[in-house]
């Protein structure tokens, strides 16, 4: 997503450098101030195990790599109160329309003004009647026929039925809306033929199996027809059907949003389906990576909630009786190194496995996040849908393999220790963004130097390293990723998006791969794609086509009085069930 | 006065346009596509990656960035010649209503900035330089030192660190009141006081040694008029130089801070849009801090004939 990109943008953190971050090293420590503050997590899905049609009563936790319990939902004790208002700190959104939007923290914002056509639990990711009450793929997998709720109103007024959500598809298509995600989302859309007033035919020109996990993301959510015309009205003050309406918005201050009092179509996976506790909901914008300014509003009582504090702090704050730091997992790809296949000496398996031998990625992850992330093992998050735990198996920190890999390929001990064939050293050129990540590199970087790798790590604002990936001068790239389908695997390793998007950072098209790829999308049938999917990832993990890296999680702070919060898949929390319990 | 004006004019015009073409230039030599930026990492054409490349390719082709470079140039200034600045990349917002929006918590900061440090800066440098070689002095100018080698992003921080989250005197974010100014203000306005303390004590020393100050005491006046109405005035005329020329440093620690202090301002647009590569957000930007520099260094040069009458004959 558009904003996401930026964890690394310029920020105190930043320009501090070391030196002040040093110096201020006791105070921050008792203040709380974030000095290596990072990427926090592009979306989430909670890993709860309580579900959510039966309400949580306690906090669900899972154990961490670092062995800190990680807590992924609130407790959700004591009779809910309806009023008061909750101001969370934020990152500020660039636009408010769903359709265009390419941020993941609007994504996760966006489902209090807008129900999606279907709701996800997360978890398990079960598909939850939304404003939508069935579904039914044609055989051939080329169209969709959808049942509509007939209860529901927008928020100007306007009813919903078929014509919205074939206005809303149609107008995603518009090229002039310049649709950023949803167009995406969409795939091979034809057209939506509007069957009754409450029944639509959703057709594409090629079997599109994503489309109902696709449906559940706020990106798709049908838009009021008669404010959604214009296109830039639209996008500074946005209607949906959603539990709360939008009241306004202030650029690089805060949004806020108001109860929706007409509210009664909330899905199944909510405790409350009318409207909502809250009469108010605001989001503080703070600059990306400010995880100080976050932790300071919290404890100034300028927010009661936070998304994401420096991750030095999560002990501390797992420690506090005032607050609760929730965790929610993201579905999709974890954070990885993509390896390049075009340029050597990547360009050989042998290596690229002696890099993932060679590096000690759970120590590293440990290191960096202080317990708060998960060592990831494959391509896929172990939340995503179709994820194969077999990648588990694979690899794994083992240096003697990754030395006697590199002795195989012909890499020989140099003089200084890095490894040297036919005159040339063994080089691998990292290219990454700053923040947390270019530190992730740089550890990385000590590991392959014990088996005889030289690693040079440039670390770049994202626009930069966005266009030497392109230009294909890395061993080593970043990227991640967040969906709850498999497909996302298609985004990443398919040959038609090495150039262009360039999110297949392998550099290299593999026509094997991309049959794979194909076969899974086009397969409607949830049990053999899931063994597609299965043997896709191994089949990346055969071949060494990445270094997985850590699992992202949404990073959620709050006040303890803050009560019954539960996430969406994405991991935004789902407001409509949250209230504000006396102190 | 009427030639000295058009003359200026003619100079704002010309400042204008190489301010534009020098931010066009290095906005499209520096590398980084915008549109990749837009799509950023999670465009999830997870969907499909051949409707990624179409968003990609329309998005290039709605915004215009398919065209040659003197085009697009020649396209920014024909409209920007007719008040419009286009539209933000990101916010998809008019360039103009971001900046309006963003425009008045900068200047606030920049002119409480300066307030702080006009007044404590001329301040502590009088004082300085009356009471000169004592400990008054040594300590003022120590202190001025400290305040111009403090970079302003960690002054903040610290003070943040202490008033705000420490003692909870002031809130961290700019939502809740005046008082959330006192600490970004002070911060931006330290470094700038102690280059004003250290110009006004060494202008005032100097004054203080021409013959008609010596006239002035000869005359009988008391110290307090010798000093107000005689040494003061022309001693000043240097330090409103440095602070017409201060304020361009204000304007910039002024981006910074408000990154630092999570404020509302055009320097968050700014330093967001060189990040995201949002060429309309920076050029609008920079635009109006070119005006602004240039209108405050109008204003200085009017500042001088009012203290100064030979300069007004001139």
């Amino acid at each position: 997503m558009a904003t996401e990109r930026f964890r690394t943008r310029l920020s105190r953190r930043t320009m501090l450098g070391g030196t002040a971050a040093t110096a201020m090293a006791a105070i921050l420590a008792a203040c709380g101030g974030g000095s290596s503050a990072t990427d926090t997590p592009k979306a989430a899905s909670t890993t709860g195990t309580t579900a959510p049609s039966a309400p949580a009563t306690g906090g669900t936790a899972k154990p961490a790599v670092g062995g800190t319990p990680v807590v992924v939902e609130g407790k959700a004790d004591g009779a809910p109160v309806t009023g008061g208002s909750l101001t969370i700190a934020y990152n500020d959104v660039p636009t408010l329309d769903p359709r265009v939007s390419g941020a993941t923290d609007w994504w996760r914002a966006g489902y209090a003004l807008f129900d999606p056509l279907i709701y996800q639990e997360a978890g398990t990711l079960k598909l939850v009647p939304g404003l939508a009450q069935s579904w039914q793929a044609a055989d051939d997998g080329k169209s969709y026929t959808l049942k509509l709720r007939q209860d529901v109103k927008f928020h100007d007024g306007t009813p919903f039925n078929a014509d919205a959500v074939k206005y809303t598809f149609d107008s995603i298509m518009d090229p002039a809306l310049k649709s950023l995600t949803a167009i995406g989302y969409l795939g091979p859309y034809t057209g939506t033929d509007v069957i009754d007033p409450f029944t639509v035919k959703v057709n594409f020109s090629a079997p599109y199996a994503p489309f109902l996990n696709n449906l559940t993301h706020s990106v798709l959510s049908p838009v009021s027809p008669v404010a959604g015309k214009n296109y830039n009205a639209f996008a500074a003050h946005p209607v949906g059907t959603g539990p709360f309406m939008f009241k306004e918005y202030k650029a690089q201050v805060s949004m806020t949003f108001v109860r929706n009092p007409d509210y009664k179509w909330g899905p199944a996976l909510m405790r409350n389906q009318g409207a909502p506790y809250l009469d108010q909901v605001t989001y503080r914008f703070v600059p990306v990576g400010e995880f100080a300014t976050n932790l300071g509003l919290l404890q100034n009582g300028e927010v009661q909630m936070s998304n994401g504090i420096a991750p030095q702090e999560l002990a501390n704050v797992q420690k506090d009786p005032k607050y609760q730091a929730l965790l929610p997992l993201v579905p999709g790809s974890p954070q990885i190194f993509p390896l390049n296949l075009t340029k050597p000496p990547t360009d050989d398996l042998k290596v690229r496995q002696a890099l993932n031998y060679a590096v000690d990625m759970p120590a590293i992850i440990d290191t960096l996040w202080y317990g708060g992330r998960k060592a990831a093992r494959g391509p896929l998050s172990s939340p995503t849908l179709d994820y194969n735990p077999a990648v588990e198996s694979y690899y794994g920190y083992n240096p003697t393999k990754a030395k006697a890999l590199l002795d195989e390929a012909g890499w020989k001990p140099g003089p200084d220790g890095i490894r040297v064939k036919d005159g040339q050293q063994l080089k691998v050129l990292t290219i990454i963004t700053t923040g947390i990540e270019g530190k992730n590199a740089e550890l990385a970087q000590a590991y392959f130097k014990d088996v005889g790798i030289a690693n040079q790590v440039d670390e770049q604002e994202y626009a930069q390293t966005a266009t030497r990936y392109l230009a294909s001068e890395h061993n080593i790239a970043r990227i991640f990723f967040s969906h709850t389908d498999p497909v996302v695997l298609t985004t990443l390793y398919h040959s038609k998006n090495i150039k262009g998007t360039n999110f297949n950072r392998t550099m290299k098209p593999d026509p094997k791969l991309d049959s794979m790829l194909d076969a899974a999308q086009a397969d409607l049938n949830s049990e053999t794609r899931k063994q597609k999917y299965f043997d896709i990832q191994t089949y990346i993990m055969d071949n060494a086509l990445i270094i997985p890296r850590w699992e992202e999680r949404v990073f959620w702070v709050a006040k303890t009085n803050v009560k019954g919060l539960h996430f969406q898949a994405l991991g935004g929390p789902w407001l409509q069930d949250t209230w504000i319990a006396a102190q | 006065m009427g030639a000295f004006l058009l003359h200026r004019l003619a100079r704002l015009a010309a400042v204008l346009f190489g301010v534009s073409l020098l931010t066009f230039s290095v906005l499209h030599l520096i590398p980084g596509d915008p549109v990749r930026v837009m799509l950023g990492d999670s465009v999830s054409g997870a969907a499909s990656g051949d409707q990624s490349q179409s968003a990609y390719d329309n998005l290039r082709r709605q915004l215009g960035l398919d065209l040659p470079l003197p085009v697009q140039y020649g396209r920014y200034v024909g409209h920007a010649l007719t008040g419009d600045l286009g539209h933000s990349f990101q916010t998809r917002r008019t360039i103009l209503s971001s900046i309006r929006d963003a425009l008045p918590a900068t200047l606030e900061l920049a002119f409480a900035g300066m307030a702080i440090a006009i007044l404590l800066g001329t301040t502590l440098g009088i004082i300085a330089a009356l009471k000169h070689h004592t400990w008054w002095d040594t300590g003022i100018m120590v202190l001025s030192l400290l305040g111009l080698a403090m970079p302003s992003f960690w002054l903040g921080l610290v003070l943040l660190l202490i008033f705000s989250f420490r003692l909870h005197w002031f809130p961290v974010t700019t939502e809740a009141g005046a008082s959330a100014i006192v600490l970004p203000a002070l911060t931006l306005g330290l470094g700038t006081a102690g280059t004003i303390a250290r110009l006004a004590r060494a202008s005032l020393l100097e004054v203080l040694r021409n013959e008609y100050v010596l006239t002035a005491r000869a005359k009988g006046l008391r110290e307090r008029v010798v000093i107000t109405r005689h040494a003061l005035v022309n001693a000043l005329i240097p330090v409103v130089t440095v602070v017409g020329l201060q304020f361009g440093q204000l304007l910039a620690g002024a981006f910074i801070i408000e990154v630092v202090f999570a404020r509302q301002g055009i320097g968050r647009l700014l330093v967001d849009g060189v990040l995201s590569r949002d060429y309309p957000m920076v050029q609008g930007v920079a635009l109006v801090a070119g005006v602004g520099y240039v209108l405050v260094n109008f204003l200085v040069d009017l500042s001088y004939a009012w203290l100064d009458p030979r300069i007004r004959h001139a």
